[in-house]
């Protein structure tokens, strides 16, 4: 039998806890349908330090889409998410850009070279670096409340 | 009646050069927003130039990429001298690509490219013939 205990943790979020899985995920708000993860919070859940960006600490960052495969992010990303990837050349900038993705988070501790982050200042993206590898970035960012962009593909 | 014709510009794109891929894109993508088009209009426009980018980049010899904007129209032309396409079906299908480790080292070449261009169009053709290049019509109507 699964339990779901309900809790509620602030006047606009509810927090879901299931009764048989060890893991919750806090729900979007059951009222307004946010999850308000700000860039800030992220970069808390992901133990993540800042290359570029830093004036948008405050925005909003509830979608997400995850690839090393910018052919992939292209066909299938949609606005306004982050961008998870362990790619580290500036055509990832680009990409994002052209995608108007909000934000992009390199995985697995890789370190980009200077062009892309320079690339990221003049395109006004911020970039963010966390270590930890890409299922445990999308799954940590996925129980914080944030969601994928797409939830399969064919789904528009 | 022909429109009048608010922008119109052509690009040369350097075959195997993928430091500037996205270039073109971006810039075009700044004058659609800059003429007050919608975010869906910019965004459809900007993958459709950046894959045609690639395409050339990834692909071909040379190539130009030709924009032509009217006040209901987007009309983009990228034409390459490079090896063709055999089998034009068969580049259409997702997950089709003939690319070598270097694209896809990049994090392209994954066989997305061509039928991501017709999702973002219009209307879409391709004209191509082996060992002499490859001729994209890509017309976004702005409604």
């Amino acid at each position: 039998m699964i339990v779901v205990n309900t809790l509620k943790i602030t006047n606009h979020q509810t927090l879901a806890i299931s009764g048989f899985n060890p893991f919750y995920r806090i729900k979007s708000c059951s009222i307004c349908g946010k999850t308000e993860v700000k860039l800030s919070k992220l970069i808390d859940i992901l133990d993540a330090t800042i290359m570029s960006g830093e004036e948008h600490l405050d925005m909003d960052v509830n979608t997400a889409f995850s690839a090393d495969l910018m052919s992939d992010v292209l066909a299938f990303a949609k606005p306004k998410s982050i961008l998870l990837t362990g790619l580290t050349n500036p055509q990832v900038v680009r990409t994002a850009s052209i995608l108007d993705a909000s934000a992009i988070v390199i995985v697995r501790g890789k370190i980009p070279p200077a062009e892309t982050v320079e690339l990221a200042k003049e395109l006004n993206i911020p970039i963010v670096l966390t270590k930890y590898i890409l299922f445990e970035t999308s799954g940590r960012l996925f129980m914080n409340g944030m969601v994928g962009c797409v939830e399969k593909i064919g789904d528009s | 009646m022909v429109p009048t014709l608010k922008y119109k510009n052509t690009f040369p794109v350097e075959g195997g050069n993928f430091d500037n891929a996205g270039v073109i894109s971006l810039q075009i993508k700044n004058i659609i927003r800059d003429m007050g088009f919608p975010d869906d209009i910019q965004r459809r426009a900007a993958i459709a130039i950046y894959e045609s980018e690639l395409n050339i980049i990834s692909y071909a010899r040379a190539g130009n990429i030709n924009v032509r904007i009217a006040p209901h129209l987007i009309c983009i032309d990228a034409a390459d001298e490079g090896p063709g396409i055999e089998d034009i079906d068969r580049a259409m299908k997702d997950g089709y690509s003939t690319a070598n480790d270097r694209i896809r080292e990049m994090g392209f070449g994954a066989g997305m490219g061509l039928s991501n261009i017709k999702k973002c169009s219009d209307k879409f053709e391709i004209i191509s013939e082996t060992n002499k290049g490859t001729h994209l019509k890509i017309l976004i109507d702005i409604n």
